[in-house]
Protein backbone atom coordinates (compact mmCIF):
# COMPACT_ATOMS: atom_id res chain seq x y z
CA UNK A 1 0.00 0.00 0.00
CA UNK A 2 1.11 3.86 -0.48
CA UNK A 3 1.56 6.54 1.82
CA UNK A 4 -1.54 8.02 -0.14
CA UNK A 5 -3.56 4.88 0.95
CA UNK A 6 -2.61 6.11 4.55
CA UNK A 7 -3.44 9.08 4.28
CA UNK A 8 -6.41 8.42 3.19
CA UNK A 9 -7.55 5.78 5.79
CA UNK A 10 -7.47 8.99 8.15
CA UNK A 11 -9.95 10.75 6.35
CA UNK A 12 -12.84 11.80 8.79
CA UNK A 13 -15.73 9.88 7.35
CA UNK A 14 -18.80 12.41 6.65
CA UNK A 15 -21.54 10.88 5.40
CA UNK A 16 -23.27 12.52 3.00
CA UNK A 17 -25.85 15.55 4.18
CA UNK A 18 -29.51 15.38 3.97
CA UNK A 19 -31.65 17.57 2.03
CA UNK A 20 -32.78 19.28 5.39
CA UNK A 21 -29.32 19.97 6.11
CA UNK A 22 -28.63 21.70 3.02
CA UNK A 23 -31.83 24.10 3.87
CA UNK A 24 -29.69 26.69 4.95
CA UNK A 25 -27.21 26.59 2.20
CA UNK A 26 -29.86 26.38 -0.40
CA UNK A 27 -31.89 29.54 1.16
CA UNK A 28 -28.86 31.98 0.81
CA UNK A 29 -28.22 30.71 -2.57
CA UNK A 30 -31.74 31.87 -3.72
CA UNK A 31 -31.67 34.85 -1.83
CA UNK A 32 -28.69 35.82 -3.44
CA UNK A 33 -30.02 34.74 -6.99
CA UNK A 34 -33.58 36.58 -6.03
CA UNK A 35 -31.33 39.63 -5.10
CA UNK A 36 -29.77 39.91 -8.68
CA UNK A 37 -32.94 39.58 -10.24
CA UNK A 38 -34.17 42.50 -8.42
CA UNK A 39 -31.59 44.20 -8.72
CA UNK A 40 -31.79 43.59 -12.74
CA UNK A 41 -35.70 44.36 -12.67
CA UNK A 42 -34.62 48.03 -10.80
CA UNK A 43 -32.09 48.46 -13.42
CA UNK A 44 -34.36 47.89 -16.66
CA UNK A 45 -37.39 50.20 -15.29
CA UNK A 46 -35.19 53.04 -14.41
CA UNK A 47 -37.41 55.95 -14.34
CA UNK A 48 -36.93 59.64 -14.10
CA UNK A 49 -35.41 61.04 -11.55
CA UNK A 50 -38.30 63.26 -9.81
CA UNK A 51 -40.55 60.11 -9.39
CA UNK A 52 -40.22 57.55 -6.87
CA UNK A 53 -38.33 54.12 -7.65
CA UNK A 54 -40.31 51.14 -6.66
CA UNK A 55 -38.35 47.75 -6.41
CA UNK A 56 -40.70 45.15 -7.38
CA UNK A 57 -39.84 41.76 -6.46
CA UNK A 58 -39.72 39.19 -9.38
CA UNK A 59 -43.16 38.13 -10.68
CA UNK A 60 -44.19 34.86 -11.43
CA UNK A 61 -46.25 34.02 -14.43
CA UNK A 62 -49.96 33.75 -13.49
CA UNK A 63 -50.84 31.84 -16.64
CA UNK A 64 -52.33 28.84 -14.63
CA UNK A 65 -54.89 31.21 -13.04
CA UNK A 66 -56.77 32.16 -16.33
CA UNK A 67 -57.39 28.23 -16.92
CA UNK A 68 -58.64 27.56 -13.39
CA UNK A 69 -60.98 30.36 -13.39
CA UNK A 70 -62.64 29.92 -16.03
CA UNK A 71 -62.72 26.08 -15.63
CA UNK A 72 -64.57 26.41 -12.18
CA UNK A 73 -67.00 29.04 -13.63
CA UNK A 74 -68.76 26.36 -15.63
CA UNK A 75 -69.40 24.29 -12.71
CA UNK A 76 -72.76 26.65 -11.87
CA UNK A 77 -74.08 26.00 -15.54
CA UNK A 78 -73.99 22.04 -14.67
CA UNK A 79 -71.80 21.01 -16.60
CA UNK A 80 -68.69 19.80 -16.41
CA UNK A 81 -65.49 21.51 -15.83
CA UNK A 82 -61.75 19.98 -16.07
CA UNK A 83 -59.23 21.32 -13.73
CA UNK A 84 -55.93 20.02 -14.80
CA UNK A 85 -53.40 20.53 -12.81
CA UNK A 86 -50.37 21.87 -14.25
CA UNK A 87 -47.24 20.45 -14.72
CA UNK A 88 -45.27 18.91 -16.82
CA UNK A 89 -45.97 14.91 -17.90
CA UNK A 90 -42.61 13.64 -18.30
CA UNK A 91 -40.91 12.38 -14.99
CA UNK A 92 -37.38 12.72 -14.01
CA UNK A 93 -36.09 15.38 -16.27
CA UNK A 94 -33.10 16.37 -14.37
CA UNK A 95 -31.90 18.55 -16.37
CA UNK A 96 -35.16 20.87 -15.93
CA UNK A 97 -34.12 23.69 -14.27
CA UNK A 98 -35.71 24.48 -10.82
CA UNK A 99 -37.65 27.90 -10.00
CA UNK A 100 -36.17 29.40 -7.00
CA UNK A 101 -38.62 29.90 -3.64
CA UNK A 102 -36.49 31.83 -1.49
CA UNK A 103 -39.30 32.60 0.82
CA UNK A 104 -40.04 30.83 4.22
CA UNK A 105 -43.03 27.92 4.07
CA UNK A 106 -44.68 30.95 5.91
CA UNK A 107 -44.62 33.37 3.19
CA UNK A 108 -45.14 31.06 0.58
CA UNK A 109 -48.52 29.32 2.30
CA UNK A 110 -49.83 32.82 2.28
CA UNK A 111 -48.80 33.51 -1.11
CA UNK A 112 -51.03 30.68 -1.79
CA UNK A 113 -53.98 31.06 0.08
CA UNK A 114 -53.97 34.69 -1.78
CA UNK A 115 -53.68 33.25 -4.78
CA UNK A 116 -56.51 30.98 -4.43
CA UNK A 117 -58.67 34.08 -3.04
CA UNK A 118 -57.85 35.27 -7.07
CA UNK A 119 -60.09 32.67 -7.87
CA UNK A 120 -63.80 32.17 -8.24
CA UNK A 121 -65.73 28.97 -8.24
CA UNK A 122 -69.15 28.10 -7.30
CA UNK A 123 -70.24 24.90 -5.38
CA UNK A 124 -71.12 21.71 -7.43
CA UNK A 125 -74.53 20.72 -7.48
CA UNK A 126 -75.91 18.30 -4.90
CA UNK A 127 -76.26 15.26 -7.66
CA UNK A 128 -72.91 15.92 -9.24
CA UNK A 129 -69.88 13.91 -8.27
CA UNK A 130 -66.35 15.06 -7.24
CA UNK A 131 -63.42 13.18 -10.07
CA UNK A 132 -60.08 12.72 -9.06
CA UNK A 133 -56.87 11.04 -10.73
CA UNK A 134 -54.02 10.31 -8.56
CA UNK A 135 -50.94 8.15 -9.38
CA UNK A 136 -48.27 6.83 -7.41
CA UNK A 137 -44.57 6.65 -8.10
CA UNK A 138 -44.94 3.04 -9.36
CA UNK A 139 -47.21 4.23 -12.12
CA UNK A 140 -50.40 3.22 -10.41
CA UNK A 141 -53.36 5.34 -11.39
CA UNK A 142 -56.76 5.81 -9.23
CA UNK A 143 -59.64 7.47 -10.08
CA UNK A 144 -62.17 8.44 -7.18
CA UNK A 145 -65.58 9.58 -7.81
CA UNK A 146 -67.34 11.10 -4.54
CA UNK A 147 -70.79 12.24 -3.85
CA UNK A 148 -70.92 15.62 -3.74
CA UNK A 149 -73.50 15.83 -0.76
CA UNK A 150 -72.73 11.96 0.13
CA UNK A 151 -76.06 11.27 -0.42
CA UNK A 152 -74.88 8.19 -2.90
CA UNK A 153 -72.14 5.84 -2.43
CA UNK A 154 -68.86 7.09 -4.34
CA UNK A 155 -66.80 5.01 -6.50
CA UNK A 156 -63.34 3.86 -7.20
CA UNK A 157 -61.19 2.10 -9.68
CA UNK A 158 -57.08 1.45 -10.16
CA UNK A 159 -55.08 0.39 -12.79
CA UNK A 160 -51.52 -1.24 -11.66
CA UNK A 161 -48.68 1.00 -12.81
CA UNK A 162 -45.47 -1.03 -14.97
CA UNK A 163 -43.47 -0.99 -11.62
CA UNK A 164 -46.17 -2.32 -9.27
CA UNK A 165 -46.00 -5.76 -8.30
CA UNK A 166 -49.77 -5.75 -9.49
CA UNK A 167 -48.96 -4.85 -13.07
CA UNK A 168 -51.24 -5.27 -15.95
CA UNK A 169 -54.34 -5.54 -13.12
CA UNK A 170 -57.13 -3.25 -12.32
CA UNK A 171 -59.63 -3.35 -9.78
CA UNK A 172 -61.97 -1.17 -7.62
CA UNK A 173 -65.45 -1.04 -5.22
CA UNK A 174 -67.88 0.80 -4.45
CA UNK A 175 -66.97 3.66 -1.61
CA UNK A 176 -70.18 2.90 0.65
CA UNK A 177 -72.58 3.22 2.03
CA UNK A 178 -72.56 6.49 1.44
CA UNK A 179 -72.47 8.98 4.61
CA UNK A 180 -73.19 12.69 4.58
CA UNK A 181 -72.59 15.31 7.09
CA UNK A 182 -75.74 14.74 8.96
CA UNK A 183 -75.08 11.09 8.68
CA UNK A 184 -71.73 11.85 9.98
CA UNK A 185 -72.50 14.50 12.74
CA UNK A 186 -75.21 11.88 13.79
CA UNK A 187 -73.97 8.21 13.43
CA UNK A 188 -70.00 9.12 13.38
CA UNK A 189 -69.61 7.31 10.07
CA UNK A 190 -66.79 9.17 8.12
CA UNK A 191 -68.05 11.53 5.64
CA UNK A 192 -67.79 9.87 1.91
CA UNK A 193 -68.20 13.32 0.43
CA UNK A 194 -66.27 15.46 -2.37
CA UNK A 195 -67.95 19.02 -1.02
CA UNK A 196 -67.74 20.23 2.11
CA UNK A 197 -70.52 23.10 2.50
CA UNK A 198 -69.35 24.26 5.71
CA UNK A 199 -65.60 23.55 5.81
CA UNK A 200 -64.93 27.13 7.49
CA UNK A 201 -63.00 30.02 5.73
CA UNK A 202 -61.56 31.08 9.07
CA UNK A 203 -58.21 29.00 9.54
CA UNK A 204 -58.75 29.11 13.36
CA UNK A 205 -62.05 27.04 12.68
CA UNK A 206 -60.88 24.69 10.78
CA UNK A 207 -59.78 21.85 13.08
CA UNK A 208 -62.91 22.07 15.04
CA UNK A 209 -64.90 21.58 12.19
CA UNK A 210 -62.93 18.65 11.06
CA UNK A 211 -63.31 17.21 14.58
CA UNK A 212 -67.01 17.26 14.31
CA UNK A 213 -67.41 15.85 11.12
CA UNK A 214 -65.31 12.99 11.73
CA UNK A 215 -62.30 13.61 9.51
CA UNK A 216 -59.80 14.09 11.98
CA UNK A 217 -59.54 13.44 16.10
CA UNK A 218 -57.52 15.56 17.48
CA UNK A 219 -60.14 16.85 20.57
CA UNK A 220 -60.07 13.58 22.22
CA UNK A 221 -56.95 12.78 21.83
CA UNK A 222 -54.63 12.83 25.10
CA UNK A 223 -51.37 13.13 23.26
CA UNK A 224 -52.62 16.14 20.79
CA UNK A 225 -49.75 18.21 22.64
CA UNK A 226 -47.51 15.95 24.33
CA UNK A 227 -45.63 14.11 20.45
CA UNK A 228 -44.19 16.83 19.10
CA UNK A 229 -44.97 17.09 15.58
CA UNK A 230 -48.85 15.75 16.15
CA UNK A 231 -50.19 18.98 14.97
CA UNK A 232 -48.59 18.96 12.04
CA UNK A 233 -49.00 15.67 10.78
CA UNK A 234 -52.62 15.99 11.05
CA UNK A 235 -52.99 19.17 9.13
CA UNK A 236 -50.59 18.02 6.35
CA UNK A 237 -52.30 14.79 5.76
CA UNK A 238 -55.65 16.32 6.14
CA UNK A 239 -55.22 19.06 3.78
CA UNK A 240 -53.46 16.44 1.23
CA UNK A 241 -56.47 14.57 1.69
CA UNK A 242 -58.79 17.37 0.81
CA UNK A 243 -57.15 18.90 -1.49
CA UNK A 244 -56.73 15.62 -3.68
CA UNK A 245 -59.99 14.34 -3.55
CA UNK A 246 -62.79 17.22 -2.50
CA UNK A 247 -63.74 20.11 -4.22
CA UNK A 248 -63.05 23.07 -2.44
CA UNK A 249 -64.00 26.98 -2.71
CA UNK A 250 -61.35 29.74 -3.29
CA UNK A 251 -61.67 30.70 0.16
CA UNK A 252 -61.61 27.05 1.75
CA UNK A 253 -58.61 26.51 0.30
CA UNK A 254 -57.32 29.77 1.14
CA UNK A 255 -58.04 28.78 5.44
CA UNK A 256 -56.17 25.45 4.37
CA UNK A 257 -53.11 27.13 3.93
CA UNK A 258 -53.46 30.07 6.40
CA UNK A 259 -53.67 26.93 8.82
CA UNK A 260 -50.45 25.49 7.97
CA UNK A 261 -48.86 28.78 8.06
CA UNK A 262 -49.81 29.52 11.39
CA UNK A 263 -48.88 26.07 12.68
CA UNK A 264 -45.40 26.10 13.60
CA UNK A 265 -43.29 23.11 12.44
CA UNK A 266 -44.00 23.26 8.88
CA UNK A 267 -40.76 24.27 6.88
CA UNK A 268 -40.30 24.68 3.30
CA UNK A 269 -38.56 22.70 0.84
CA UNK A 270 -37.31 24.83 -2.30
CA UNK A 271 -37.15 22.05 -5.19
CA UNK A 272 -39.02 18.57 -4.51
CA UNK A 273 -40.41 16.70 -7.28
CA UNK A 274 -43.49 14.66 -6.74
CA UNK A 275 -44.91 11.34 -7.23
CA UNK A 276 -44.78 11.27 -11.00
CA UNK A 277 -41.40 13.71 -11.43
CA UNK A 278 -42.90 17.26 -11.31
CA UNK A 279 -40.66 19.76 -9.76
CA UNK A 280 -41.89 21.58 -7.02
CA UNK A 281 -42.12 23.53 -3.80
CA UNK A 282 -42.72 21.40 -0.80
CA UNK A 283 -43.93 22.55 2.87
CA UNK A 284 -42.87 19.75 5.08
CA UNK A 285 -43.20 18.29 8.89
CA UNK A 286 -41.81 15.36 10.89
CA UNK A 287 -43.45 13.35 12.94
CA UNK A 288 -42.15 10.08 15.23
CA UNK A 289 -39.34 9.51 12.82
CA UNK A 290 -41.77 9.45 9.59
CA UNK A 291 -41.75 12.99 7.19
CA UNK A 292 -44.35 13.99 4.87
CA UNK A 293 -44.90 17.28 3.14
CA UNK A 294 -47.70 18.77 0.82
CA UNK A 295 -45.78 19.64 -2.47
CA UNK A 296 -47.10 22.95 -4.54
CA UNK A 297 -46.37 24.20 -7.53
CA UNK A 298 -43.88 27.11 -7.61
CA UNK A 299 -45.64 29.25 -10.04
CA UNK A 300 -48.79 28.67 -9.83
CA UNK A 301 -49.41 27.62 -6.41
CA UNK A 302 -51.91 24.81 -7.83
CA UNK A 303 -51.55 21.56 -5.63
CA UNK A 304 -49.49 19.02 -6.89
CA UNK A 305 -49.51 15.87 -4.71
CA UNK A 306 -48.19 14.44 -1.31
CA UNK A 307 -44.77 12.61 -0.16
CA UNK A 308 -44.28 10.57 2.74
CA UNK A 309 -40.91 9.19 4.00
CA UNK A 310 -40.56 6.12 6.58
CA UNK A 311 -37.78 6.07 9.49
CA UNK A 312 -34.51 8.21 9.17
CA UNK A 313 -33.88 7.56 5.25
CA UNK A 314 -33.16 10.87 3.94
CA UNK A 315 -35.34 12.07 0.77
CA UNK A 316 -33.73 10.21 -1.19
CA UNK A 317 -35.06 7.00 -0.09
CA UNK A 318 -38.14 5.09 -1.32
CA UNK A 319 -41.39 6.79 -0.31
CA UNK A 320 -44.91 6.89 -0.70
CA UNK A 321 -46.98 9.58 -2.36
CA UNK A 322 -49.09 10.18 -4.85
CA UNK A 323 -49.71 13.29 -7.45
CA UNK A 324 -52.89 14.69 -8.18
CA UNK A 325 -53.50 14.98 -12.10
CA UNK A 326 -56.55 15.47 -12.36
CA UNK A 327 -59.91 17.08 -10.08
CA UNK A 328 -63.05 17.89 -11.42
CA UNK A 329 -66.66 17.87 -11.48
CA UNK A 330 -69.22 14.84 -13.63
CA UNK A 331 -72.35 14.32 -13.57
CA UNK A 332 -71.87 11.03 -12.12
CA UNK A 333 -70.03 8.34 -10.58
CA UNK A 334 -67.79 6.61 -13.23
CA UNK A 335 -67.83 9.42 -15.83
CA UNK A 336 -65.02 10.54 -16.83
CA UNK A 337 -64.72 14.81 -17.60
CA UNK B 1 -26.60 9.18 -1.32
CA UNK B 2 -26.51 11.23 -4.38
CA UNK B 3 -24.91 9.59 -7.59
CA UNK B 4 -20.53 10.67 -7.54
CA UNK B 5 -20.98 11.01 -10.74
CA UNK B 6 -24.00 13.24 -10.99
CA UNK B 7 -25.15 14.62 -13.64
CA UNK B 8 -22.18 16.77 -14.67
CA UNK B 9 -22.64 16.88 -18.21
CA UNK B 10 -25.01 19.70 -17.91
CA UNK B 11 -22.84 21.90 -15.92
CA UNK B 12 -21.56 24.37 -18.52
CA UNK B 13 -25.18 24.49 -20.37
CA UNK B 14 -26.66 25.34 -16.95
CA UNK B 15 -24.13 27.74 -16.12
CA UNK B 16 -24.40 29.20 -19.72
CA UNK B 17 -28.00 29.37 -19.19
CA UNK B 18 -27.84 31.19 -15.86
CA UNK B 19 -26.01 34.18 -17.37
CA UNK B 20 -29.63 35.36 -18.79
CA UNK B 21 -31.74 33.20 -16.87
CA UNK B 22 -30.41 33.40 -12.71
CA UNK B 23 -32.41 30.49 -11.39
CA UNK B 24 -30.62 28.04 -13.45
CA UNK B 25 -28.08 27.96 -11.28
CA UNK B 26 -29.80 26.60 -8.71
CA UNK B 27 -28.98 23.15 -10.89
CA UNK B 28 -25.51 22.87 -9.77
CA UNK B 29 -27.07 23.23 -6.14
CA UNK B 30 -28.82 20.12 -6.31
CA UNK B 31 -25.99 18.37 -8.16
CA UNK B 32 -23.18 19.02 -6.54
CA UNK B 33 -23.76 20.50 -3.09
CA UNK B 34 -23.13 17.50 -0.86
CA UNK B 35 -20.09 17.10 -2.11
CA UNK B 36 -19.11 20.42 -1.10
CA UNK B 37 -20.44 20.33 2.36
CA UNK B 38 -18.91 16.92 2.82
CA UNK B 39 -15.47 18.33 1.69
CA UNK B 40 -15.64 20.93 4.03
CA UNK B 41 -17.01 18.94 6.84
CA UNK B 42 -13.90 16.88 6.30
CA UNK B 43 -11.28 20.00 6.61
CA UNK B 44 -12.99 21.95 9.04
CA UNK B 45 -16.04 20.23 10.97
CA UNK B 46 -19.56 20.94 11.43
CA UNK B 47 -19.32 23.94 13.32
CA UNK B 48 -19.81 26.04 10.30
CA UNK B 49 -20.25 24.09 7.64
CA UNK B 50 -23.51 25.38 6.46
CA UNK B 51 -22.48 28.88 6.02
CA UNK B 52 -19.46 27.85 4.61
CA UNK B 53 -21.17 25.77 2.14
CA UNK B 54 -23.49 28.71 1.34
CA UNK B 55 -20.62 30.72 0.79
CA UNK B 56 -19.00 28.94 -1.93
CA UNK B 57 -21.77 28.21 -3.84
CA UNK B 58 -23.41 32.16 -3.39
CA UNK B 59 -19.20 33.11 -4.77
CA UNK B 60 -19.78 30.94 -7.30
CA UNK B 61 -23.31 32.60 -8.45
CA UNK B 62 -21.67 35.81 -8.11
CA UNK B 63 -18.52 34.94 -10.48
CA UNK B 64 -20.54 32.41 -12.84
CA UNK B 65 -20.05 34.43 -15.98
CA UNK B 66 -16.27 34.37 -16.04
CA UNK B 67 -16.57 30.30 -16.32
CA UNK B 68 -15.21 28.20 -18.73
CA UNK B 69 -17.84 26.58 -20.53
CA UNK B 70 -14.96 24.52 -22.29
CA UNK B 71 -15.45 22.28 -19.10
CA UNK B 72 -18.49 20.53 -18.78
CA UNK B 73 -17.57 19.36 -14.94
CA UNK B 74 -18.24 22.31 -12.55
CA UNK B 75 -17.08 20.04 -9.41
CA UNK B 76 -13.63 21.15 -9.62
CA UNK B 77 -14.00 25.03 -9.70
CA UNK B 78 -16.74 24.53 -6.59
CA UNK B 79 -13.84 22.87 -4.93
CA UNK B 80 -11.46 25.49 -5.65
CA UNK B 81 -14.09 27.92 -4.21
CA UNK B 82 -14.25 25.80 -1.25
CA UNK B 83 -10.39 25.52 -1.00
CA UNK B 84 -10.34 28.75 -0.49
CA UNK B 85 -13.03 29.62 1.81
CA UNK B 86 -11.29 26.79 3.77
CA UNK B 87 -8.51 28.83 3.80
CA UNK B 88 -10.17 31.52 5.34
CA UNK B 89 -10.74 28.64 8.59
CA UNK B 90 -7.06 27.20 9.06
CA UNK B 91 -7.97 27.31 12.73
CA UNK B 92 -10.67 25.42 12.36
CA UNK B 93 -9.12 22.92 9.71
CA UNK B 94 -5.95 22.70 12.46
CA UNK B 95 -8.91 22.20 15.54
CA UNK B 96 -9.81 19.27 13.09
CA UNK B 97 -6.20 17.82 13.00
CA UNK B 98 -5.78 17.67 16.58
CA UNK B 99 -9.55 16.09 16.92
CA UNK B 100 -8.07 13.30 14.40
CA UNK B 101 -5.03 13.13 16.85
CA UNK B 102 -6.74 12.76 19.65
CA UNK B 103 -9.25 10.46 18.61
CA UNK B 104 -7.87 8.34 15.50
CA UNK B 105 -9.86 7.51 12.40
CA UNK B 106 -13.35 5.53 12.48
CA UNK B 107 -13.32 2.08 12.81
CA UNK B 108 -11.55 0.10 10.17
CA UNK B 109 -14.28 -1.19 7.90
CA UNK B 110 -14.68 -4.37 6.34
CA UNK B 111 -13.13 -4.33 2.92
CA UNK B 112 -9.92 -5.18 0.17
CA UNK B 113 -7.09 -6.68 2.27
CA UNK B 114 -5.07 -3.52 1.30
CA UNK B 115 -7.66 -1.32 2.66
CA UNK B 116 -8.10 -3.08 6.07
CA UNK B 117 -4.19 -2.73 5.90
CA UNK B 118 -4.68 0.80 5.55
CA UNK B 119 -7.04 1.49 8.10
CA UNK B 120 -5.28 -0.35 10.58
CA UNK B 121 -1.95 1.14 10.11
CA UNK B 122 -3.63 4.60 10.13
CA UNK B 123 -4.92 4.09 13.38
CA UNK B 124 -1.59 3.46 14.95
CA UNK B 125 -0.07 6.40 13.04
CA UNK B 126 -3.27 9.10 13.05
CA UNK B 127 -1.50 11.03 15.27
CA UNK B 128 1.95 11.65 13.58
CA UNK B 129 -0.08 11.94 10.01
CA UNK B 130 -1.98 14.57 11.63
CA UNK B 131 0.84 16.70 12.98
CA UNK B 132 2.21 16.50 9.67
CA UNK B 133 -0.79 17.33 7.77
CA UNK B 134 -0.93 20.48 9.93
CA UNK B 135 2.35 21.07 9.59
CA UNK B 136 2.29 21.24 5.33
CA UNK B 137 2.44 24.45 3.64
CA UNK B 138 -1.17 25.58 2.94
CA UNK B 139 -0.96 24.78 -1.00
CA UNK B 140 0.49 21.34 -0.61
CA UNK B 141 -1.98 20.33 2.13
CA UNK B 142 -4.58 21.52 -0.66
CA UNK B 143 -3.46 19.43 -3.29
CA UNK B 144 -2.72 16.36 -0.92
CA UNK B 145 -6.44 16.24 0.78
CA UNK B 146 -7.81 17.15 -2.65
CA UNK B 147 -5.88 13.71 -4.48
CA UNK B 148 -6.12 11.45 -0.89
CA UNK B 149 -9.63 12.70 0.23
CA UNK B 150 -11.28 13.92 -2.53
CA UNK B 151 -9.90 11.74 -5.30
CA UNK B 152 -9.94 14.42 -7.64
CA UNK B 153 -7.50 13.34 -10.68
CA UNK B 154 -4.38 15.64 -10.96
CA UNK B 155 -5.68 17.82 -13.64
CA UNK B 156 -8.98 18.09 -11.57
CA UNK B 157 -6.80 19.63 -8.86
CA UNK B 158 -5.16 21.76 -11.28
CA UNK B 159 -8.80 23.09 -12.66
CA UNK B 160 -10.12 23.55 -9.19
CA UNK B 161 -6.60 25.36 -7.49
CA UNK B 162 -6.30 27.33 -10.90
CA UNK B 163 -1.93 26.41 -11.19
CA UNK B 164 -0.52 23.97 -13.59
CA UNK B 165 -0.31 19.99 -13.45
CA UNK B 166 3.26 20.17 -13.35
CA UNK B 167 2.59 22.64 -10.20
CA UNK B 168 0.31 20.17 -8.40
CA UNK B 169 2.27 16.74 -9.31
CA UNK B 170 5.33 18.88 -7.13
CA UNK B 171 3.33 19.88 -4.39
CA UNK B 172 2.04 16.60 -3.82
CA UNK B 173 5.74 15.42 -3.93
CA UNK B 174 6.80 18.11 -1.51
CA UNK B 175 3.82 17.09 0.65
CA UNK B 176 4.72 13.69 0.85
CA UNK B 177 8.42 14.07 1.25
CA UNK B 178 7.52 15.98 4.08
CA UNK B 179 5.00 13.23 5.88
CA UNK B 180 7.86 10.85 5.43
CA UNK B 181 10.42 12.81 6.95
CA UNK B 182 7.72 13.87 10.01
CA UNK B 183 6.94 10.63 10.43
CA UNK B 184 10.33 8.78 9.84
CA UNK B 185 11.18 10.73 13.08
CA UNK B 186 8.03 9.39 14.30
CA UNK B 187 8.23 6.88 17.36
CA UNK B 188 6.23 5.10 14.69
CA UNK B 189 8.96 5.26 12.26
CA UNK B 190 9.62 1.23 12.18
CA UNK B 191 5.79 0.22 11.34
CA UNK B 192 5.39 2.77 8.84
CA UNK B 193 8.83 1.85 7.17
CA UNK B 194 7.18 -1.38 7.24
CA UNK B 195 4.08 -1.32 5.62
CA UNK B 196 4.63 1.64 3.27
CA UNK B 197 6.19 2.23 -0.01
CA UNK B 198 6.88 4.28 -2.47
CA UNK B 199 4.75 4.86 -5.74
Amino acid sequence: MSDLDVIAAIRPEVPFPTSVELDRARQRLADAIVNEMNVKETLESSVPSTAVTAVHPHKRPRWGRVALAGAVAAVAAGLTAVVVVPGNSAPNRPSDSLPVVHLAAVQFLDKAAASALDQTASPPLSSQFVYSETEDPDGTITDTWLSADGSSSGLSHWTAGAASPDAGTSGGNDLGPSCSIAQAEATGCTPIIGYYPDLPTDPNAVLPYLNRVGLVDTANNPSYDSLPGWENNVIGKTVSELMASSYLLPAQQAALFKLMAQTPGFQIVPSMTDAIGRTGVGIEWTFEGDAGAVIFDPTTYAYLGTRTWHGPADFNAPYDGDALVKLAVVSSAGALP
Amino acid sequence: MPDPHGDSADDAAAIEMSWAEPPQFAVLFDRHAPHIYRYIARRVGHSAVDDLVAEVFVAAFASRHRYDLAYRDARPWLYGIATNIIGSHRRDELRQFRIIQAVGPQAPSPGHADQVASDVTARAISGHLATALAGLADGDRDVLVLIAWEELTYEEVARALGIPVGTVRSRLYRARSQLRLVLDESSAAPTIEEVMTHE
